[in-house]
């Protein structure tokens, strides 16, 4: 009895091991043939380094659950990234002209826009595009909007994420620079725009002599008009601020809804002039221990604007600063100096504060700044009569955190996230009670942080990506200008662990959000035929096709034509040397992605016309000569020969 | 031969006319599903370019089947230029009424008159897919960027041109027709048998 059942048991484990062995084969060999670890051992990877690889692999046609929008810096664009693989999808052409997009180019729509740009009476063909914001409902993303700001030449554009394209810019001659912008009200009711660095404001020019007197900071409230999609000018209004420099801002939301909250520096009102033995404006701008959270009641200024309590300067409606106080829109409260970010935790009842120059993060109570403002517990005011709240008695509490704390994120379990700059490095650490959790090493200077979902009232806590000024040796040398690092982290476990490095080599970027891939729902092809984006509606010039044809009226030369596969119709522009030429083109294409480029040979135009678009490009004829004009886009097997001819006689 | 006459001229059982009926209520939609859907599949088209043939047009995407044809010179693919359209629907109707009087009615001879009726528009029909894929697939422009040999698509099952895998099936419109038409023989099989048992009992 006992030796059968002995037989019984080597019999199942011999069975088992004869399983166990095929089953490791079959697994081993499901890669080709290939063997896992023989090619981690051979290219030097770590368990560690596998576990990074699959949490960011994406198989071909396996889309990315979240799309982060990051600042391109200098590039004045917008990149579009896919989280967690980090593939660049695309560069949304906004303040720089961009030939693949057609933008800036020749077409008239943005002529228009690049038109309505201009600063100083330039042509700006450039921007430091800075912080990117989604427009919200509710507090949250709703992937229908995105806007973003120009540091250099203060202004803030709109792009419509049904076709991701710039549709408008707005410029503010009230500000010298910005930096405390974009961010939105909870329900993109309107876009916030902080300036940086103070410039007269009453008068067009003044020495720094009088900086004090005639220098003024500012803040503008963007009105937006959701169902236009565009920023209504004449709707907005900004508050003077004294002539302090202005750094990151924030929306209050859920019981801080209807306030904003906005960094300073150089409270000190250095004028700098190193070269006449003075303190350089970085000594100068640093010297006080505290500078000011500017704490801002946008939703009453709304009513003070709307009942004409304004001034204009340079043509806009303006709060005065005097107004400001006098309605007690404005109050301060010390923050430790030199401060970056102020951002409104996700239940909105909290403001974190990081100093660049002090290692803690300062946590405010909404709640407390509140009752001591309807108390009228003010220790002081500053020169321009701003009541001060008192320090001590408005913090929920300070923690240290690392030097140079700069900008925190959220997630869902009540972290924050704070890039600490000196250190390079990420602190995670708990709002209650108040504690360091974690720290991760980056690579190197972090600058912004960008958590999923990270500064809605509900984000995610999946990714976090740690937007890295300086990347030294992470990449291979490409000279002396390096790219910037994006670096991924997984921060959905008890320890963040870094997962991808992605080299970001168009400019700077800032700050970038990421937000849920299946919120937004851009066109696949435009929804009609003659479609005009910059109206996002029907052009009243679309040509249809068998519309085909070219109208000539003394100098003036229309043509009226359609691109589809592989031809454009007509492919001959006959005009006379000094003709004003006009061209409606009309892609009558319907599939998706089948794309035409409309380049014109040494006339520097090139428009980008997607299935179902409709553009405009005029120009003057004013070279004679034949010129071969073509699809840039490489559209099917007969693309080559999707031309035409310019032919242009002299006169 | 007495046997046969007697057949036809019999009355149908109330089976019988239940089952024309059940014709009657398979027809009546198939005047507004598609009859017969055409697919083509490419590396550059994952989702496939679908066609449905409907009683009375040819819709899905013909725009891009059209101007992918263009490039081998076949004629443009347009609904108004097929004149079965315009009066296939109401042929289906007038078998949907025929059908209805054979149940109410109920005579053999009604039901033996519409079937064949119905089964000869379905030939002719068939004849006359083969016949259009025919003429689309042979009468190519020789003006055409790319030249290639002429060629009939099956009108049913699977054709391969260039890079296309072309996919040609009947639809539910289709279906529900052929259902139509198989009741004839089984009311015709059923009535055999019944009035034989009838006969000798």
């Amino acid at each position: 009895m006992r030796s059968k059942r002995m037989t019984w048991v080597l019999t199942l484990t011999a069975t088992a091991a004869v399983l166990g062995v095929v089953t490791l084969q079959s697994c081993s060999g499901a890669g080709r043939g290939a063997d896992v670890s023989a090619i981690a051992r051979a290219r030097g990877l770590t368990e560690a380094d596998i576990v990074a690889a699959v949490k960011t692999f994406q198989p071909t046609g396996k889309m990315d659950e979240y799309l982060m929008f990051g600042s391109g810096g200098h590039s004045g664009q917008v990149v579009v990234i896919g989280v967690p693989s980090m593939r660049l999808l695309k560069v949304i052409a906004v303040f720089t002209p961009e030939p693949w997009q057609g933008f800036g180019y020749g077409s008239d729509e943005h002529k228009a826009l690049f038109e309505n740009a201009r600063m100083a009476g330039h042509d700006i063909t450039w921007g430091d595009s800075h912080h990117p914001a989604l427009s919200e409902t509710d507090g949250d993303y709703d992937g229908q909007f995105l806007f973003i700001n120009d540091k250099a030449n203060p202004r803030i554009a709109v792009i419509d994420l049904r076709d991701f394209e710039t549709k408008q810019i707005v410029t503010n001659p009230n500000m010298g620079t910005n930096h405390g912008g974009t961010f939105v009200t909870p329900n993109t009711e309107y876009v916030i725009e902080g300036a940086q660095y103070s410039v007269p404001l009453w008068t067009d020019y003044a020495d720094v002599d009088r900086y004090e007197e005639d220098y003024r900071g500012l803040i503008t409230m963007w009105k937006f008009d959701r169902d236009r999609g565009r920023i209504d000018e004449a709707a907005s209004f900004s508050i003077v601020l004294p002539p302090y420099w202005h750094d990151l801002a924030d929306a209050g939301k859920g019981p801080s809804f209807g306030w904003a909250f906005l960094n300073s520096f150089n409270t000190e009102m250095a004028t700098g002039g190193v070269e006449d033995g003075n303190p350089p404006f970085e000594a100068g701008a640093s010297r006080n221990d505290m500078d000011y959270m500017h704490i801002i009641n946008w939703q009453k200024a709304a009513e003070v604007a709307a009942a004409g309590n304004t001034r204009m300067a340079r043509g806009r409606r303006v709060i005065p600063l005097q107004t400001a106080i006098d309605e007690g829109l404005l109050f301060f409260v010390p923050e430790p100096k030199s401060p970056h970010g102020v951002d409104v935790t996700p239940d909105g009842r909290f403001l974190v504060v990081s100093g660049k120059l002090d290692p803690h993060v300062t946590v405010y109570s909404f709640a407390k700044i509140q009752q001591a403002i309807q108390n009228g517990d003010f220790t002081s005011t500053d020169p321009y009569g701003v009541p001060i709240l008192d320090f001590n008695s408005v913090i929920e509490g300070q923690l240290e955190v690392g030097l140079g704390p700069l900008h925190t994120q959220y997630d869902n379990r009540g972290n924050a996230y704070t890039s600490i700059f000196l250190e390079s490095q990420v602190t995670k650490w708990s709002l209650d009670p108040l504690a360091v959790v974690d720290k991760i090493d980056v690579h190197y200077n972090v600058g912004h942080l960008a958590a999923v979902e990270g500064d809605t009232k509900s984000p995610d806590g999946k990714y976090l990506v740690a937007m890295n000024k300086w990347s030294l040796d992470r990449f291979n040398n490409v000279g002396p200008l390096l790219p910037q690092n994006f670096q991924l982290i997984d921060i959905s476990g008890d320890e963040m662990e870094l997962i991808y490095d992605m080299p970001i080599g168009v400019g700077e970027p800032h700050y970038a959000q990421i937000i849920k891939a299946d919120k937004l729902q851009p066109f696949e092809i435009y929804p009609e035929i003659g479609f005009d984006p910059s109206t996002m509606s029907t052009a009243s010039d679309a040509v249809q096709a068998g519309e085909e044809r070219i109208e000539r009226r003394g100098r003036n030369v229309d043509v009226y034509m359609t691109a589809i596969r592989s031809h454009f119709n007509p492919e001959y522009i006959r005009v006379r040397e000094g003709d004003n030429v006009t061209i409606h083109i009309t892609s009558i294409e319907q599939v998706r992605d089948a794309t035409h480029g409309f380049g014109i040979a040494k006339y520097n135009i090139n428009l980008s016309i997607e299935p179902g678009e409709s553009q405009t490009v005029s120009f003057v004829a004013d070279a004679p000569g034949v010129f071969p004009f073509y699809c840039t886009e490489f559209c099917s097997a007969l693309h080559l020969e999707m031309m035409g001819y310019l032919l242009v006689s002299p006169r | 031969m007495d046997r046969v006459t007697s057949f036809f001229q019999g009355n149908l059982s109330k089976r019988s006319r239940i089952l024309i009926i059940v014709a009657t209520f398979a027809l009546l939609p198939s005047i507004f599903l598609p009859t017969w859907t055409i697919t083509l599949h490419a590396p550059q088209y994952p989702d496939g370019i679908h066609v449905k043939i409907y009683p009375n047009t040819v819709a899905g995407d013909v725009r891009e089947v059209n101007l992918l044809n263009h490039y081998i010179g076949m004629h443009e693919i347009r609904a108004d230029e097929f004149p079965e359209f315009r009066f296939i629907p109401f042929f289906i109707l007038r078998f949907f009424g025929f059908a209805l009087l054979t149940a109410m009615v109920g005579r053999m001879a009604i039901a033996a008159l519409g079937w064949m009726d119905f089964t000869l528009f379905g030939v002719v029909m068939l004849y006359t897919m083969q016949h259009w894929l025919y003429q689309y697939g042979n009468d190519l422009s020789p003006d055409a960027p790319l030249n290639i040999d002429p060629f009939t698509p099956h009108f049913i099952g699977v054709t391969h041109v260039g890079q296309f895998t072309v996919t040609s099936w009947p639809a539910a419109g289709a279906i529900l027709m052929a259902i139509a038409g198989v009741i004839g023989p089984v009311v015709a099989v059923y009535e055999w048998r019944r009035t034989r048992s009838e006969a000798t009992a």
